[in-house]
């Protein structure tokens, strides 16, 4: 959420005298970022009130709540999310694997993104995670959560407990690693690149 | 006593079976049908009519490596896609001749990454290059062309390496 993708106020085409280019910085900082605010979301509501122990941070990203969960409750939040009469999250758009490591804790991150057809609602679930540590799948409540976790578990290496068929689905199957970690080289391992003459 | 000494009747002209041979092979070159990304884009614009592949008798892609003559590697190559072009490679009977078309197949392009074949040629052994990204038809054409060239220099008495 950076501050370069917010649309910049309008300048008058002369600059101001010297000390003027410092204020509009410091204000725009003050100022709220317009994307980021708080929005009303009865899914939100209703998770809040049903398992609000289990929510960590929840922030807002252009009008969808972003909420983070505890791994070992994922599985009842995202079940409660799909089959609560006022959220009804029954499409998963998409959901995806992120590695942060300055983040030593848990570096890895995997986002759902959900929205309800009945309800037009979007929601987005966060769990974090490390290499070592196994997420629950979430393919039992959305079929199409299969192929995705395991591009996650291929690319990015995070494992799914309880996955019916957890293997690599896009590199070839003999490969170690996994690639789109911050810490594996772009032109690849020794090894990575075959030689068949 | 030569040929050259006979009266030979109206019609007949003397040369030797290497040129007929190669005669022959590169005026009927078959290709695969086997676009792997955007060049086969201009590999099928060539094929059609504007450009007319079948003026040198390479029109007719066939749809089996049993058939064909020439794998064009048209586009790029990943690294899992790397052991079913060797085995399609392996499945066309010889002679055949293999063109690298594009930068990423001559070279990995601009994708230096663990996924990319840095090369076909790390797969099969490749006759004509093509540069571009991706090369226009006229410029598959201009190396299909070349690649004539090198048909009509070969010979039967030397086996050709694959």
């Amino acid at each position: 959420m950076s501050d370069q993708e917010q649309p910049k106020p309008p300048q008058p085409p002369a600059p101001p005298p010297a000390p003027a280019p410092a204020a509009p910085a410091a204000a725009k900082e003050k100022a709220p970022d317009p994307l980021a605010a708080e929005v009303a979301s009865p899914a939100l509501d209703r998770l809040r009130a049903a398992h609000g122990t289990a929510l960590g941070e929840v922030r807002f990203w252009a009008g969808m709540p972003l909420v983070e969960v505890g791994r070992d409750h994922l599985v009842p939040v995202m079940t409660f999310l799909r089959d609560d009469p006022s959220c009804r999250f029954d499409h998963l758009s998409t959901c995806f694997a992120t590695d942060v490591p300055e983040r030593a804790e848990a570096p890895l991150e995997m986002t759902y993104c959900l929205f309800s057809w009945p309800t037009r609602q979007l929601l987005a679930v966060k769990v974090r995670t490390t290499a070592e540590a196994p997420i629950p799948t979430v393919s039992g409540i959305w079929p199409s959560a299969d192929w995705n976790e395991r591009e996650a578990f291929d690319m990015v290496g995070i494992r799914f407990e309880g996955h019916p068929n957890l293997t690599r689905i896009l590199l070839p199957d003999d490969w170690t690693g996994h690639p789109l970690r911050r810490d594996y080289p772009l032109e690849g391992k020794p090894g990575d690149h075959k030689v068949y003459r | 006593m030569g040929l050259s000494d006979r009266e030979l009747p109206p019609g007949v002209v003397t040369t030797t079976v290497d040129s007929v041979f190669n005669w022959a092979r590169k005026s009927s070159l078959w290709p695969m049908t086997f676009g792997l990304a955007c060049c086969a884009i201009e590999m099928m614009a060539a094929g059609a009519s504007r450009f007319d592949l079948d003026r040198f008798g390479m029109g007719i892609f066939r749809a089996t490596p049993r058939q064909s003559d020439l794998m064009i590697v048209a586009g790029s190559v990943t690294e899992k896609m790397a052991p079913l072009i060797r085995r399609l490679w392996e499945q066309m009977p010889e002679p055949k001749w293999c063109m690298a078309m594009g930068i990423c197949a001559t070279s990995g392009g601009p994708f230096p990454t663990y996924s990319h074949v840095q090369g076909v040629d790390r797969i099969v052994p490749v006759d004509v290059y093509v540069p571009g990204c991706p090369p226009r038809p006229e410029a598959l054409i201009y190396g299909l062309m070349k690649l004539q060239d090198k048909i009509q220099k070969e010979t039967l008495a030397r086996k050709r390496v694959s």
